[in-house]
């Protein structure tokens, strides 16, 4: 065989393996688009499925959110709301310390002496009648046993007459007094801690907007 | 020399329909695995059974969204106490005032 003839012999046998490998590598190329196609169909069907199942337990599904979460949010309400409280709580508890000092005679702006008065010609007022009996602690009722004259007279200018009488037993309050006309049939608590009790159920919500925890 | 040649591209041919073939077989098989998979889970969420799965993401999702609401309740918690010394001062004065008859 020439050496012409050999050259020609090489090339066709190369051409038909690289016809072969051709052929081979598209076969593969395809099979390897199908089995893709078959994933993406796969897929899509799962998805439907899933989209399908969630439609049908979605309620269970919410129901086990809600359950969760829900119980969560109450949980977080509550410590907002006993932070809150706390807040409002520091107020009152501080309110209720400048309160002792100031009946104690240990603030500098404040008399309690005109205070302790105030509190009787308010008292007497709501009562009304002409004689009243007064209930304070051991300190306020020195005070106004030692000064009943002069607690008698601005009495009587307010509501026109009164006579004032003590309790012998004094009671275990921070100040003020509790006030009740001879037949017993009207009492008036005027005491400090009833006040800050009384101011504590309406001041609350402006207390929390000057904290500005509302 | 020619019919050898013509052999290896016959063979070539034959190979290359059996992976098609075979790629189409597998693709009809999982297709069809899908399929009745979807419609047995469908079923069976239908007469809610197999749905165990699903509850336990939503629970576990849930758990977490609860984790983050919770935290972020503390943090507001805590700021909400986060309160000037002028503030609380405005406050007491306010009950203090009101405590107090004028």
């Amino acid at each position: 065989m020439s050496s012409k003839s050999l050259d020609l012999e090489t090339q066709l046998i190369e051409r038909i393996i690289k016809q072969r490998n051709d052929r081979i590598a598209k076969a593969e190329e395809n099979a390897n688009k199908i089995i893709k196609s078959a994933e993406e169909e796969v897929e899509r069907i799962k998805k439907e499925s899933e989209a399908q199942i969630l439609s049908l337990v979605g309620s269970d599904l919410r129901a086990v959110r809600d359950r969760i979460v829900g119980s969560a949010e109450l949980e977080g309400r509550k410590m907002m709301m006993l932070s809150r409280q706390e807040l409002l709580s520091q107020v009152f508890d501080e309110s209720k310390k400048r309160l002792a000092e100031v009946a104690e005679g240990k603030d500098k702006v404040i008399d309690y002496k005109e205070v302790l008065v105030k509190l009787i010609l308010e008292t007497a007022s709501g009562i009304g009648g002409e004689e009243f009996i007064i209930s304070a602690n051991k300190r306020d009722l020195a005070y106004l046993k030692k000064n009943l004259k002069s607690i008698q007279k601005q009495v009587s200018d307010v509501v026109g007459s009164g006579e004032i009488k003590f309790d012998a037993e004094p009671i275990d309050v921070m100040g003020g007094i509790v006030m009740r006309n001879s037949d017993g049939s009207k009492t008036f608590h005027n005491t400090l801690e009833g006040r800050l009790v009384n101011v504590r159920g309406r001041l609350q919500a402006d207390v929390g907007k000057i904290l500005e925890v509302i | 020399m020619g019919e050898r040649l013509q052999r290896l591209l016959d063979g070539a041919e034959k190979e290359a329909e059996v992976k098609v073939a075979d790629a189409e077989k597998s693709a009809e098989e999982m297709v069809a695995k899908a399929k009745t998979d979807s419609e047995r889970r469908r079923s069976m969420a239908q007469r809610g059974y197999g749905i165990d799965e699903l509850l336990k993401e939503a629970e576990e999702d849930a758990k977490k969204e609860a984790k983050k609401l919770i935290k972020d309740f503390t943090k507001k918690a805590e700021t909400v106490k986060e309160v000037s010394e002028d503030k609380m001062e405005e406050a007491v004065a306010l009950v203090l005032g009101e405590v107090i008859p004028s």
